[in-house]
């Protein structure tokens, strides 16, 4: 071999390498389904993209077929192309899949019935010319049970996409040119991950204190839990908080009312009122990047359109519940039930169900609420094998707290998608029960939930980490920022005592109490320095959680980090430091705070 | 004339009261070891413990308790029994002293059936409150009898509660599953031996098969490991799901135990699968 050869060898490689890459984009398309312009009846669900990889479009008809999913786009090159989307019957058994779609180009309705993977996968579809550049494509829904997907790959090539999510991503990235940093930064003096109740109190505060606030959260409406996406009533006292908390509360409806519109309402218009408060709606934070124990940003990517965003500064606020900020950053954190010998926490009195003696993963789990309604006409309900797997002869026509799923071989985050599909096998399984009952000929599901409402996940190490016995004890805090005075509330399955019971359904135990505090060194963590956090994501055991996780307080702690942000702007220091020298501002700040007014 | 058949009716209640008195103690192998006071303090019942080497040991106590709502007392007999764990057994009604319901009806057996099972499940709803909070004001009505407000008894209890009993029902719970349950198990802990672990562990009862459990050391599980099997093919979960995590790795490491826990797995629930699948694999 020559000289020559040798040196032209590489540049062919090169050449072929840039030539198939560019063959490759004219001759591939990859269409993410939560970008579709008119989405009909199917829903976003942006709830497991760190699980299976994306936002993806649900047809949550609860029972009826939606409205066909709609969007253009444009074919670079005319031609022949193969067809895939991605999907997942969440139902698998031996039955009808519950979860049913075709796909439909142009005038075009294909013949293929989608949505029969066992797991997320590509299913192939079929091929089509296109012989115009701009084209369109829909899905329908053909069940009205929650058929799903995520995308839709058309290539010239018939080799499908990978499956694996590591392949996928990288796949996926590739295509999508979403594998740099996002080109777009934003600055602010606090950005706050998370618009539930937490998020919400700590964007007030922050901004009343003449901070620029982002506020990043993954739905259109604000509230998490408690907003009228999930519906879970606001409990807990206001502490000194009340001016700020009544502002994004709720009125304490039954959960799963309707009424918790209103309160979204109230809570969007008062947050809007604050000028340097800068809403990202729809934008699910989905990376952090931490040095020297330092949070240098976050990024965030629309769940829609797909659009990328880092954000950069000095403070940030994980009130995600999930504390993924703190994963992200490598702040330390827990996870599952801690041994009663840990933290010293057992209760005689219930045992096991209590405080474990050796420490396992069995949390309090996340609830779906539902409702149905007696109607004018006589309502018919489908049959639904697939659901009676998990709701056997329970019958229900609502669902309130109560509904909630937690397996001990289930995380809470990693798992989330399995939890929720399976309480609304519990729900469908339960109301077709229900129907069977005579007399119920017009009752007919009014709402159910898609989004699950969790109780408990990650919780994040701050300085302090707060337990039961500071319940208990009723221990005095020079840093209590958070005032409580509900009971202790650890919920079991009711199944793990009793195996006559459905596993959806959960029990309390209560602790009752006359009051308690939280310290404020419990709200940053311990080893990110730059990290704030409110929300049921604080620092605290498993039984800890137990009393202030409920949305009142978890506010209390947003408005409290909103106030100590405002003293790390002021002194350029942290969170700690705040604690550690400048702890009679802070707390004449957060005493101070029903007196204050808004500013803007 | 009334004053005689009143005096009379005295005289007959006095002689059946001595007369069950002495019936209580009249059994060589019981003794009284605890007190059971009624939750308004008004009586005072005596706890036996009857030991038995034939059959299982157990504590009973004759009780008489006053059950109350705001304005008015009524008093409710019942003979009750409990197991060495402290769980309550069974009730067994005394002659002459039926339960009965607000409109002065005898409990029937189904209503016996149903106050049994709600008096053995240790977290019943019933035990959570205090009896005014399972009742619907809205639904409220009034009567001039304990237990008068059946009709607006909560329907998150009326699973629990026999139909016109709500008061009666909440008392005996309180009283039969309340600090008694604690000293019993302090009293068999105080004098446990061979026999009484035997008998704990052969409870289908789930708690009282945990009460020994809680007790076991290591090397028990592997020396009793047979038993062990047995209380885990009783499918309770919660039990089940304590012995996984609570085995110890020699288990593992033995084939033939390793393959009894495997002959099991239809008997165990999603949570103890999860974490005996991790120590077998």
């Amino acid at each position: 071999m020559n000289t020559k050869t040798i040196c032209i060898k590489p540049v062919i490689t090169f050449i072929g390498i840039l030539l198939i890459s560019f063959q490759l984009y004219s001759q591939e398309i990859l269409i993410e389904t939560e970008s579709f312009t008119d989405k009909g009846g199917w829903v976003v669900d942006p709830q497991f993209v760190e699980q299976m990889g994306s936002p993806y479009l649900m047809a949550h008809g609860i029972g009826k077929p939606v409205e066909n999913a709609k969007t253009t786009f444009s074919i670079h090159k005319k031609g022949n192309y193969h067809i895939w989307v991605r999907t997942m019957n969440w139902a698998p058994g031996n039955w009808e899949t519950p979860g049913k779609f075709q796909l439909k180009i142009e005038n075009n309705t294909f013949s293929k019935v989608l949505g029969t993977s066992k797991k997320w996968d590509w299913e192939y579809v079929g091929e089509y010319e296109f012989s115009n550049k701009k084209t369109s494509i829909e899905l329908i829904d053909l069940t009205g049970f929650n058929g799903r997907c995520d995308a839709i790959y058309f290539s010239k090539n018939k080799i499908t996409p990978p499956s694996k999510s590591i392949e996928l991503k990288k796949w996926r990235e590739k295509l999508t040119k979403s594998n740099k940093p996002p080109k777009k930064t934003e600055n602010f003096d606090l950005v706050i991950v998370g618009g539930g109740i937490a998020g919400c109190a700590a964007a007030i505060s922050a901004a009343e204190q003449g901070l620029n606030v982002a506020l990043i959260h993954d739905r259109p409406v604000l509230g998490g839990n408690a907003s009228g996406e999930i519906r879970v009533h606001t409990e807990g006292i206001y502490g000194y908080f009340e001016r700020i908390l009544k502002m994004i509360d709720t009125d304490h409806y039954p959960n799963g009312s309707s009424e918790a519109y209103d309160d979204d309402d109230k809570r969007m218009k008062n947050i809007k009122s604050y000028k340097n408060i800068h809403l990202f709606l729809n934008w699910r934070a989905y990376d952090a990047s931490s040095k020297n124990n330092l949070i240098k940003f976050v990024d965030a990517k629309h769940t829609s359109t797909s659009e990328r965003i880092r954000f950069k500064a000095p403070l940030f606020v994980d009130s995600t519940g999930d504390g993924w900020v703190g994963f992200w950053s490598n702040a330390n954190f827990m996870y599952g039930r801690e041994s009663k010998s840990t933290f010293n926490e057992g209760w005689e009195k219930h045992g096991e169900l209590w405080s474990p003696k050796i420490a396992d993963n069995f949390v309090m789990g996340s609830s779906v609420l539902w409702g149905s309604k007696e109607m004018e006409f006589t309502s018919k309900f489908p049959q639904v094998p697939w659901a009676l797997e998990v709701a056997k002869q329970h019958a229900a026509a609502n669902g309130e707290w109560k509904w909630e799923f937690s397996r001990n071989d289930l995380n809470q985050i990693d798992d989330a998608e399995q939890i929720r599909d399976h309480m609304l096998k519990a729900i469908f399984g339960s109301f077709y029960n229900e129907k069977q009952k005579e007399g119920n000929e017009k009752l007919a599901l009014e709402w159910v939930s898609y989004l699950v409402g969790k109780r408990e996940s990650r919780r994040l190490v701050g300085d302090y980490i707060y337990t039961f016995n500071d319940v208990k004890n009723q221990t005095k805090f020079e840093d209590a920022v958070v005032l409580e005075k509900r009971s202790v509330d650890v919920h079991y399955q009711q199944k793990l005592n009793n195996p006559e019971k459905p596993n959806f359904l959960s029990e309390a135990l209560f602790y009752r109490t006359t009051g308690y505090q939280l310290p404020y060194r419990s709200l940053y963590s311990k080893n990110i320095n730059n990290l704030f956090m409110a929300g049921r994501d604080f620092s605290c055991s498993h039984i800890g959680l137990g009393g202030p996780r409920v949305m009142n307080t978890t506010g209390q702690m947003g408005a409290a980090v909103g106030y100590a942000a405002s003293i790390c702007k002021k002194y350029n220091t942290n969170p700690r430091v705040v604690y550690e020298n400048h702890l009679n501002e802070l707390m004449k700040l957060v005493k101070s705070s029903s007196k204050q007014k808004q500013n803007n | 004339m009334k004053t005689y058949i009143f005096k009379f009716s005295v005289l007959i209640i006095i002689f059946v009261t001595a007369l069950s008195s002495f019936n209580s103690n009249y059994d060589p192998n019981c003794k009284k070891v605890l007190e059971l006071p009624s939750l308004d303090g008004s009586f005072t019942n005596d706890v036996y413990f009857c030991k038995n080497e034939a059959k299982e040991s157990f504590f009973y106590s004759q009780i008489e308790t006053s059950v109350c709502n705001d304005t008015l007392c009524r008093i409710v007999n019942l003979k009750v029994y409990w197991d060495l764990a402290g769980n309550f057994k069974k009730f067994d009604t005394i002659p002459g002293k039926q339960l009965t319901k607000n409109d002065h009806n005898d409990f029937t057996s189904a209503d016996y059936s149903k106050l049994h099972k709600t008096l053995k499940d240790n977290y019943a709803v019933i035990g959570k409150k205090h009896v005014g909070a399972f009742i619907d004001n809205k639904q409220f009505r009034k009567s001039n009898k304990i237990d008068g407000v059946s009709g607006a008894t909560k329907r998150e209890i009326k699973e629990e509660v026999v139909d016109g009993a709500l008061y009666s029902t909440h008392t005996l719970w309180k009283l039969i599953n309340g600090r008694i349950k604690e000293q019993i198990k302090e009293y068999t802990h105080t004098n446990y031996n061979e026999q009484f672990e035997q008998q704990l562990l052969n409870s289908e009862n789930g708690s009282t098969n945990l009460f020994v459990l809680q007790k076991f050391k290591d090397e028990d599980y592997v020396n009793k490991f047979n038993l062990v099997i047995e209380v885990m093919k009783r499918k309770h979960s919660l039990i089940n799901f304590y012995i996984s995590k609570a085995l110890p790795e020699t288990i593992f490491k033995n084939n033939i135990q390793k393959q009894q826990l495997k002959d099991i797995w239809s008997y165990l629930d999603e949570n103890s699968k999860s974490v005996l699948s991790k120590k077998l694999n």
